[in-house]
C-alpha cells in the first residue's frame, strides 16, 4: 500500500471549481512531473495534497488518509509543499530557515555539510537574514529547507522558475541525488518540461483540472 | 359651557393625557404620584459603572425615607422611592426618567447624580414639566441658570467651595502663591474660576495652574510642573484617582511642601486609605455634614438617629460614608419640602423647594441651614474648612456663609449658565 | 529635578513599553490587534493585589501573577481568537476583542469594586526617582530574558518562524494554533507586567489602564507595529516625552500632553512608513 494514491480530487475556489476528479498514482521512489497550461490547476493540485485547500475525494499517502486534515498534520506525516511563492522566513537567517523542519538535531550538521556541497551560496550567506537573499538564492533556501526534512512525499511547485541555467542544473542534481539515496517520493510541476523529464518516472499532464494524458512509465 | 371652559383651561395649561389633574383649590395642577396615602418618587444613581461608589447616596436616602414611613409618614402619606440604575451614562439617565414618569408616574425626579446625566435629564424634566428635586452634583449651573425652574441643586456649589478656600487663605496665608492641578473639564474649570474670582482683591496669587485629562493615565508631569513653581499652596482639583496621585507625589517630594487643599469631590476616605493616612497629615479640604465617626458626633442625638437608622434599614451601607449622610440629608430636606407644599402637586413642590426660609437639618454641620428664594437658588451655601489630623477630618475655623460673605453667585458667561 | 523627571520617564515608559510590547506580540503571532490587552493586564493586577492583599510576599507573588496571566492568555486565545480568527474581513476580531475588553472590566468592577486600592512598589523604601529607574531596570531584566528565550531556543526560534510566515510554518509541520496560544500566553504575561509596575504610581482602579491602552498603542505604532524592539523604544520614547514635555515645555499644557507623542508618531511615519524598527512590505517587483 505503500506510494501516494489519489482518486476522484475535486477542488473549489469559492464557487469555481478547479479540480473535476484527478485520479493519479506516485509509487515508491518515484518521481512524477505534472506539466500543463496555466490555469489548469497544477498549483491548486499540489495545495489540495498538502492541506492548503479544501478538497474531496481520496488521497492516500502510505494507507493514512490525507484529506481533512490541518495542513501541519500532514506535514508531520511526511508531506512537504515547497511553494511558488514562499517557503523561506525572511527575517531569520539562512542557518535558523534551515533548522527549522529539518530532521533531527545530530543529522543536522552533517546534513548541513551534504547540502552545501550542492547549494555552497547557501554557506556563504549563512548568518544573513533570509530576507537580504535575491529571489534565487531564497528559492535555493526553501527547496535546501525541504531536502533537509527528508520528507516522505516532495512537493515542488515550479522550482526552476527564476533560477539561472547553472542553477537549475545543480537543483536538479540534489532532488534526483535525495530520490535516489532516500527514496523520497516527489511531485514536480514544472513548465521547463525538457528538464523534468530527464528526471521523472511518470508524467502527467493536466488540463482544466484533469488529468488529461499519462505518459509511460520510465525505470531508470 | 363651564366643561367646555374647564376644558379650554386644561387644554391651555398644557396638561398631557394621563396626568392627574387637581380640581379645586389646586385647580388645573398635576398631581400625578400622590394618592391620599402614598407619594412615589424616582432617584437615578450610578448605581454600577466607573462611579459606583456614589451610589451609596441611595442607601442613605433609602434609610430616611423608611424613617420617615415608619413614623407615620409625610402628612399621613407613605413614601415610595424607586431607584434606577444610569451608570453614570447621561442616555441612559434620560431613559430611566422616562420611565419613572411615564411608566411609574412618579411625582417628581428625586435625585439625579453627576453633572453630565443630570444635565441631561434637566432637559426632560423641564420639557415635561417634572420637578428634579436636589440633584447631586456641585455643578453651578444648576442654581444660576432661570430658565430651567424645575430642576434645583442641594450641596454647596463648586463655586461656593472655591470661595471658602479663597475665604481661608485670605485669613490664614494671605500672601500665598498658589498652584492649582485641575481636571480639565466643566468641574474643574467651575472650581477653578470660581477661585480665581473669588481672590480678587484679596494678596492671593495663582502662580501656576496644570490641567489633565480624565483620559491621562496619571498626573505625576503636572505636579512636578506645579512643584516647580515654587508656590506655598496646591489646590487640587481632581477627582479622587487623580487626587490620590498627586497626594503621593506631593508626599514624595521632599522639597516641596505646600498646604495640599483637596476638594471635596475628592476627599473620600477610601481614597485616603489607599495613598495611607501617614502621607495626607495637614491635607485641608471643605465640607458641610457632620462626620458620624468624630469624637464630637458621639453625644449627638441627631447622629445617633441617623446611626439607627442606617443600621436598621440599610445594614449593608457604611454608615461613617459621608455619601450615605448626603444621602440622608438631602432626604431629610425633600420631606421639608414636601411638607411644605400648598397643594400635593408638582407645581407646589417646585414652589416649596425655592422658598426655604433657614431650614435645620440634623446632619448639616451646626450653622450650616437650607435657604432658597427669589434670587437665590442655592440651598446651602456655607461651608467649614476641616484639617487631616491622624486618621480623620478636625474642623478648623466656623462655618462660612459664602452668600454673605461675597455676595450671590453671578452666571459666568463661559460655563453655559 | 531634570534627572528625577527623567527617571519616573523611563519608569512610566518602562510601562508602557510592556503593554506595547504585549500588543506586538498578540499580532505577530494571529494578526488580530488586541484592543482587551490592556483590561487583560488590569485583572493580572488585581490578582496579583488580591495575592499580596492575603498574604503572600511581593516577590512570591509576582510569579504567581505572571503565570496566571499566562494561562490567562493561552485560554483567551484557544477559546476566542481561534473562533473569530477565520471570519471574513477584519471586522469580526475587532469586535470580539471589544466585547472582551468590555467584559474584563465588568468582571474586575464586579469583583473588586471601583474603589481605589494601592498596590505595593516593588522597591518601597527607595526615593521616588530610584524607584522608577529600579522599576523599568527590573523590566528591562525580564524582556531581555524573554529577548534571549526567543532568540537562542528552539521553542523561540519555531515561534519566531510562526510569527513571521505562518503559512510557510505550516508547511513545515509546525502547529501553529498551539504557537499561537503561547505567543498569547506571553503577551498577556508581559501585559502582567507592564500592570504591576504601573498600579504603585496610578492606583489601581477599573479605569487604570484605559489611558495606559492608548499610549501603548502609540508606543507600539511608533515602533513600527510588527517590530518588538520597537515597541519597547517606543514606550520608552512616549514614557520619557510625555512626562518631561508635561512638566518643562510651559506652552504645552495638559490639553497638549499627550499631542507631543502623537505628532512624533506621524513626524516619524512620514519619513518612515514603517515605523523606526519595522519591516518594509517586501514587494514583488
Amino acid at each position: 500500500m505503500s506510494g501516494l494514491r489519489v482518486s476522484g480530487l475535486r477542488a473549489e475556489y469559492g464557487a469555481a471549481r478547479v479540480l473535476h476528479g484527478v485520479d493519479l498514482e506516485v509509487g515508491e521512489a518515484e518521481i512524477a512531473v505534472l506539466t500543463g497550461p496555466n490555469g489548469a490547476g497544477k498549483t491548486t493540485l499540489l495545495r489540495a495534497l498538502s492541506g492548503l485547500v479544501r478538497a474531496r475525494g481520496t488521497v492516500t499517502l502510505d494507507g493514512v488518509r490525507l484529506l481533512g486534515r490541518r495542513p501541519e498534520e500532514i506535514a508531520r506525516l511526511g508531506v512537504w509543499h515547497v511553494t511558488q511563492e514562499g517557503g523561506t522566513f525572511a527575517p531569520l537567517t539562512v542557518r535558523e530557515n534551515l533548522r527549522v523542519g529539518a530532521r533531527s538535531g545530530r543529522h543536522f550538521a552533517a546534513d548541513l555539510e551534504w547540502l552545501f556541497g550542492y547549494f555552497p551560496v547557501l554557506q556563504a550567506h549563512l548568518s544573513q537574514p533570509a530576507g537580504t537573499l535575491s529571489g534565487g538564492e531564497q528559492r535555493l533556501l526553501a527547496i535546501g529547507r525541504a531536502l533537509l526534512a527528508r520528507p516522505r512525499l516532495l512537493l515542488l511547485d515550479e522550482p526552476l522558475r527564476g533560477l539561472a541555467p547553472r542553477a537549475e542544473g545543480v537543483l536538479f542534481q540534489a532532488i534526483h541525488a535525495i530520490n535516489r539515496h532516500e527514496g523520497t517520493m516527489m511531485i514536480i510541476v514544472e513548465h521547463h518540461v525538457a528538464t523534468a523529464l530527464r528526471i521523472a518516472h511518470r508524467s502527467y499532464v493536466v488540463e482544466s483540472g484533469k488529468i488529461a494524458d499519462l505518459r509511460t512509465r520510465w525505470r531508470w | 359651557m363651564k366643561r367646555l371652559i374647564m376644558a379650554l383651561v386644561l387644554l391651555l395649561s398644557g396638561c398631557r393625557p394621563g396626568e392627574e389633574v387637581l380640581a379645586g383649590a389646586c385647580a388645573g395642577q398635576i398631581g400625578t404620584g400622590v394618592t391620599a396615602t402614598s407619594v412615589k418618587v424616582g432617584g437615578i444613581y450610578p448605581l454600577s459603572g466607573p462611579a459606583s461608589a456614589y451610589a451609596a447616596v441611595a442607601q442613605g436616602v433609602r434609610a430616611y425615607f423608611a424613617h420617615v414611613n415608619d413614623s407615620g409618614g409625610v402628612a399621613g402619606r407613605r413614601i415610595e422611592f424607586l431607584v434606577r440604575d444610569d451608570a453614570y451614562q447621561p442616555a441612559r439617565a434620560v431613559e430611566e426618567a422616562r420611565r419613572l414618569v411615564l411608566h411609574d408616574r412618579v411625582f417628581a425626579l428625586f435625585q439625579t447624580l453627576g453633572t453630565p446625566s443630570t444635565a441631561a435629564v434637566r432637559e426632560y424634566a423641564h420639557a415635561h414639566r417634572v420637578p428634579q428635586v436636589f440633584v447631586a452634583t456641585g455643578a453651578t449651573r444648576w442654581g444660576t441658570d432661570a430658565t430651567r425652574p424645575w430642576t434645583i441643586g442641594f450641596q454647596p456649589s463648586y463655586v461656593a467651595e472655591a470661595r471658602v478656600y479663597a475665604h481661608f487663605l485670605a485669613q490664614t496665608r494671605p500672601e500665598a502663591r498658589v498652584a492649582v492641578l485641575y481636571q480639565n473639564d466643566d468641574f474643574g474649570h467651575d472650581l477653578l474660576d470660581g477661585f480665581r474670582r473669588a481672590i480678587d482683591g484679596t494678596s492671593v496669587r495663582i502662580v501656576a495652574t496644570r490641567s489633565y485629562e480624565v483620559t491621562d493615565p496619571s498626573v505625576q508631569g503636572q505636579v512636578a510642573n506645579l512643584a516647580a513653581s515654587g508656590a506655598d499652596v496646591l489646590l487640587d482639583v481632581s477627582t479622587p484617582k487623580f487626587a490620590a496621585q498627586a497626594l503621593a507625589v506631593d508626599a514624595a517630594m521632599p522639597g516641596w511642601n505646600p498646604l495640599h487643599i483637596l476638594n471635596g469631590v475628592a476627599a473620600a476616605p477610601s481614597m485616603l486609605k489607599a495613598v495611607g493616612h501617614a502621607r495626607v497629615q495637614g491635607v485641608v479640604t471643605a465640607g458641610f455634614q457632620k462626620d458620624p465617626g468624630a469624637p464630637e458626633s458621639a453625644d449627638d442625638p441627631a447622629v445617633g438617629t441617623y446611626l439607627a437608622a442606617v443600621r436598621r434599614y440599610v445594614p449593608e451601607a457604611d454608615p461613617a460614608g459621608q455619601q450615605v449622610v448626603y444621602g440622608w440629608t438631602a432626604a431629610q430636606a425633600f420631606v421639608k419640602v414636601l411638607e411644605g407644599m400648598r397643594c400635593p402637586s408638582r407645581e407646589a413642590l417646585r414652589a416649596a423647594m425655592r422658598d426655604l426660609r433657614k431650614v435645620e437639618l440634623d446632619m448639616l454641620l451646626p450653622g450650616i441651614t437650607v435657604s432658597t428664594g427669589p434670587g437665590d437658588a442655592f440651598p446651602i451655601e456655607s461651608l467649614q474648612m476641616a484639617r487631616f489630623e491622624g486618621s480623620r477630618w478636625v474642623p478648623v475655623g466656623g462655618v462660612v456663609d459664602t452668600r454673605a460673605e461675597f455676595g450671590p453667585v453671578r452666571a459666568d458667561p463661559d460655563q453655559g449658565g | 529635578m531634570f534627572f528625577q523627571q527623567l527617571a519616573e520617564g523611563l519608569g512610566a515608559g518602562a510601562g508602557y513599553a510592556a503593554l506595547a510590547l504585549a500588543l506586538v506580540l498578540a499580532y505577530r503571532f494571529t494578526g488580530i490587534v488586541n484592543f482587551a490587552q490592556g483590561e487583560l493586564a488590569l485583572l493580572a493586577t488585581y490578582v496579583a493585589w488580591q495575592l499580596v492583599d492575603s498574604g503572600l510576599p511581593y516577590w512570591a507573588a509576582l510569579p504567581v501573577t505572571v503565570a496566571v496571566a499566562f494561562t490567562a492568555g493561552m485560554l483567551t486565545e484557544r477559546v476566542l481568537i481561534r473562533r473569530v480568527e477565520s471570519a471574513p474581513g477584519p471586522i469580526s476580531p475587532v469586535v470580539a476583542t471589544i466585547g472582551l475588553y468590555v467584559l474584563v472590566n465588568a468582571l474586575a468592577a464586579l469583583v473588586w469594586s471601583s474603589a481605589l486600592r494601592a498596590f505595593p512598589s516593588p522597591f518601597p523604601d527607595a526615593p521616588a526617582g530610584l524607584a522608577a529607574l529600579a522599576a523599568a531596570g527590573l523590566a528591562g531584566l525580564v524582556l531581555g530574558a524573554l529577548a534571549l528565550v526567543v532568540r537562542h531556543t528552539g521553542l523561540g526560534l519555531v515561534m519566531r518562524a510562526v510569527a513571521a510566515d505562518p503559512r510557510t510554518a505550516r508547511l513545515s509541520g509546525i502547529r501553529v494554533g498551539q504557537v499561537a496560544a503561547l505567543g498569547w500566553g506571553a503577551a498577556s504575561a508581559v501585559g502582567a507586567l507592564s500592570g504591576v509596575l504601573l498600579a504603585p504610581s496610578l492606583f489601581l482602579e477599573p479605569a487604570m489602564m484605559t489611558g495606559v491602552l492608548v499610549y501603548a498603542f502609540a508606543a507600539a505604532v511608533l515602533g513600527g507595529f510588527d517590530s518588538a524592539p520597537g515597541a519597547v523604544a517606543g514606550g520608552l520614547i512616549v514614557g520619557v516625552t510625555e512626562t518631561l514635555c508635561g512638566t518643562y515645555l510651559a506652552f504645552v499644557g495638559a490639553d497638549l500632553k499627550i499631542a507631543v507623542p502623537l505628532v512624533l508618531i506621524v513626524a516619524v511615519l512620514l519619513l518612515r512608513p514603517r515605523g523606526l524598527f519595522g519591516t518594509a512590505p517586501v514587494e514583488r517587483a
